[in-house]
């Protein structure tokens, strides 16, 4: 009876075995993560480090009655020992693929997110000093404050010039038109002694007249009163001369007056048009000038979010100490497989009896359930405050 | 005549009125408003002057300067927006009372 049943549950705990292990091997292959296979195979070798111990007990009351059934057994131990220490190296071997894979990446995105910091707070200085250096600077030479006044200056000086000109200009027509209105004068005086030599001539002539009546008394008289008529002639003819000679004076001042004129004469909306232009051209360079400003603060301000951002990034990098932790832990987990094994490997080599053997698996049990949980338990990186390092 | 000149003696006070562009071919009518006339006060009305160049400024210029020693200022009333502009531009109104 005893025997039958012991067979029996043999070939249960076979069939058990059987499914637990292609259920692992399934769960292993769809597994995402090392830690995930590690907690999977401690659920599933959990219950088997209990059962050769109760086992034991099992065969201990029996005392060594059933020669077929503790072969059975070590057969059994044997596949287990053989299916993890065929599975236990490359789990080890993932995980620690994993660990230097993302120890390479994690200080590459470090050294990325350090020198985008870099970057950042260089632009944040660059457009600072374009702010304080160019834009807002009151004492530079050409800063809007000062160059304002010094072209209206400027255009002050073109105007009191412009009118300066023309007041002497006009100063000087008016002179011209007195030199002229001289010039009349001796044309009157010309006149008169026009006059007086006709009168002269009118005088000769009758000199002349009453000569001939005189006879030969009157001859040496009428060569005088000749002599007189030829020099009132004369007289006629310089008199002509001067007043030519006026004439042209009074056209070349006529001339001069128009020149002076035309100097004078500068159109004054050119100067309002220049200044008014001038001061369209300002505001437009302060309205330019306001808006770089505003564009300016900005980048600024960009700049601001992105070294947050970076900062953002730099924290969440600490995922890499939470996975590192977590596969730690793990390959902690698996030496408990290394060790169980080796008691297997030595029990099945007849190294170990089964009371030593069970009580070297029990030291076992004992020390995996005295292991604490994984140090960084938290499942993501927002899920509390992390302090930056 | 577009510059006409009103003595009048009880107030001595000369008002000259201008019509038109002030400018040079007005410069001998102007000038014989005030020449050899120093002891009026002067009120230049332009009320229908519509423009005014540089010459037109020498000319107030130099009846400002011919009647200088009576320490009067001259009164320049009615001015156009346009004629006003540039009387302040060329900083008239320190010497002139422009209304």
């Amino acid at each position: 009876m005893d025997n039958g049943e012991g067979s029996k549950s043999r070939a249960k705990y076979l069939l058990v075995v059987t499914c637990q292990v292609a259920l692992l091997t399934i769960a292993v292959f769809y597994a995402t993560s090392a830690i995930q296979i590690g907690l999977m195979i401690a659920a599933a070798a959990l219950p088997w480090c209990t059962f050769p111990f109760r086992s034991t007990q099992g065969a201990e009351s029996q005392t060594q009655e059933d020669d077929a059934h503790s072969c059975i057994q070590v057969e059994t131990l044997d596949h287990v020992r053989s299916i993890y220490s065929e599975n236990l190296p490359s789990i080890h071997d993932s995980l620690g693929k994993q660990r230097s894979i993302i120890e390479e990446s994690v200080e590459t995105l470090n050294d990325s997110f350090f020198g985008l910091q870099g970057i950042s707070e260089q632009q944040s200085q660059v457009s600072e000093g374009l702010v304080n250096e160019m834009l807002s600077n009151q004492d530079s030479e050409y800063s809007l404050s000062k160059v304002l006044p010094k072209t209206e200056e400027i255009i002050d000086q073109f105007v009191s010039t412009l009118v300066d000109i023309s007041e002497k200009s006009i100063s000087a027509v008016h002179s011209i038109h007195d030199m002229s209105d001289k010039l009349d004068t001796v044309f009157s005086l010309l006149e008169r002694v026009r006059g007086l030599s006709e009168q002269t001539n009118l005088l000769a002539l009758n000199a002349a007249i009453e000569a001939a009546r005189a006879g030969d008394a009157g001859r040496g008289f009428a060569v005088v009163a000749q002599e007189v008529r030829e020099l009132s002639v004369k007289a006629e003819d310089l008199n002509n001369q001067i007043e030519s000679e006026i004439n042209i004076a009074q056209d070349t001042v006529k001339q001069a007056n128009a020149t002076v004129g035309e100097m004078a004469s500068i159109d004054m909306t050119i100067a309002i048009e220049s200044k008014e232009q001038v001061d369209d051209m300002l505001k437009g360079v302060q309205k330019v000038n306001i808006a770089v400003e505003k564009e300016v603060h900005k980048i600024r301000e960009l700049g601001a979010q992105l070294a947050n951002q970076v900062g953002n990034g730099i924290r969440a990098l600490q995922f890499a100490d939470i996975v590192s932790q977590q596969g730690e832990y793990a390959n902690g987990t698996l030496y408990l497989f290394d060790e169980v094994v080796k008691l297997m490997t030595r029990f099945t080599n007849k190294e170990l009896n089964e009371e030593e053997f069970s009580k070297e698996m029990q030291q076992l049990l004992d020390d995996s359930r005295n292991r604490g949980g994984p140090a960084a338990s938290q499942a993501s990186i927002e899920e509390g405050e992390v302090e930056l390092f | 005549m577009t510059v006409t000149s009103t003595v009048n003696h009880s107030e001595n006070k000369i008002e000259i009125s201008v019509e038109g562009a002030f400018g040079f071919n007005l410069v001998q009518e102007f000038r014989t408003c005030y020449y050899e006339k120093r002891d009026f006060n002067y009120v230049i009305d332009f009320r229908r002057v519509d423009y005014i160049d540089s010459a037109g400024l020498g000319m107030l210029l130099n009846m400002q300067k011919y009647l200088a020693p009576i320490d009067k200022k001259i009164k320049i009333t009615n001015t156009m927006p346009q004629v006003k502009k540039i009387l302040l531009i060329s900083r008239f109104d320190k010497k002139f009372i422009i209304e």
